[in-house]
């Protein structure tokens, strides 16, 4: 990166090397040497425009990791997707057609009840609604200088280990994490709670969940991966509860939410 | 809100202060109804970049245009998330 020599003390950084250099991304992804990140970050402090679109692209990083990635079609060709449709069509329509023609001609009453177990999800069904498809990623803080915080320090401990996808691992120092943390000021109960969800223990995970305050910036993933270890629990009563409260959030899980509130209705 | 001072602070971290979160939860939601605004071309190159963490040559590759196309793309992509950023945070102004 071309940076102004600010004489044997360090560097500075100005605007136009913050965009065309991509600083920003490669600040937040943490691609930056630390002699850059410390010229980013002196430059951002003392600037205004750099600092409101580090927030903003702040914002976008953690809100675009929760927004279904199918709902891109990545990397798919416009012809590619209308096959998909055309094909999609013409199994509907044959379907129809074979339900049409097998239906029995007699209606015949069944009760309500039966209908309702019926139209329950099977265990399998059931199963997947509980998945957790897409696992938060972590970006950390913006600013060095925690190094003598030791919450700070066991969280990021943890962290390092959930980011590579060691969740049982991440356990341990998370929870050391939580017990220093007095000011309660890290994000540790949501990492906590995915953390013991994707390692199959969605009854702590419900703990930890519940502990994530509300109009914190994970309140509304929390209120959503609760949902799912409800679910993983089969405690319908509560999963419905904390879906609606996720749909009432027209957030990124919004409509995923309804469609399994519409899935487990019958429960 | 700006990040606190590491002298001042315990932790100097932006994630470590609760007056962030909150400022960071209100910036999300401006952030989301922009992002719901956008074409899904302009929120496959964001989604690339700030999630996939690609650099414009990965990028250009994936999506098979010339560098400096891909360039302008997530540029201007920026630019429309910002602007509608903007929209949003002043028709959410009582």
């Amino acid at each position: 990166m071309k940076l102004s020599d600010d004489g044997d003390d360090g560097v500075n950084m100005v605007c136009r090397t913050v965009e065309e250099e991509d600083v920003i991304e490669r600040y937040l992804a943490g691609r930056l040497s630390t002699n850059e990140a410390e010229a980013f970050e002196q430059h951002y402090l003392e600037c205004q425009k750099c600092f409101a679109d580090l927030q903003l692209q702040h914002a976008t990083a953690i809100e675009l990791t929760y927004r279904p990635v199918h709902s891109l079609h990545l990397h798919r060709k416009p012809w590619a997707l209308s096959l998909q449709w055309a094909a999609a069509t013409v199994a509907v329509l044959l379907l129809v057609a074979g339900v049409l023609y097998l239906r029995p001609h007699e209606k015949t009453q069944v009760p309500a009840q039966q209908i309702a177990a019926a139209q329950r999800p099977s265990a399998a069904v059931l199963e997947q609604l509980a998945a957790v498809d897409q696992i938060p990623s972590y970006i950390p803080g913006l600013i060095r200088g925690g190094e003598t915080n030791p919450a700070l320090i066991k969280f990021q401990e943890g962290m390092t280990l959930y980011s590579a996808g060691k969740y049982a691992d991440a356990l341990a120092p998370l929870k050391q994490a939580e017990g220093l943390d007095s000011l309660q000021s890290l994000p540790i109960p949501f990492y906590l709670g995915i953390a013991y969800l994707v390692s199959g223990d969605p009854q702590e995970a419900i703990a930890q969940f519940s502990k994530v305050p509300r109009e914190n910036a994970y309140s509304e993933e929390a209120h959503w991966y609760l949902s799912k270890a409800y679910l993983k629990s089969r405690n319908f009563s509560s999963a419905r509860t904390e879906l609606q409260t996720v749909e009432s959030l027209h957030g990124a899980h919004s409509a995923a939410a309804h469609d399994i509130l519409q899935q487990i209705k019958n429960y | 809100v700006r990040p606190a001072d590491p002298e001042e602070s315990e932790t100097g971290a932006w994630i470590g202060h609760p007056e962030a979160e909150l400022f960071l939860a209100e910036q999300r939601k401006g952030v989301r109804q922009a992002l719901d605004r956008l074409s899904t071309q302009d929120q496959e190159i964001l989604h690339y970049s700030f999630v996939e963490g690609d650099g414009l040559e990965i990028i250009a590759s994936k999506l098979g245009i010339p560098y400096a196309a891909a360039r302008k793309r997530k540029s201007r992509a920026l630019e429309r998330l910002k602007k509608m950023f903007v929209r949003m945070s002043q028709k959410g102004r009582p």
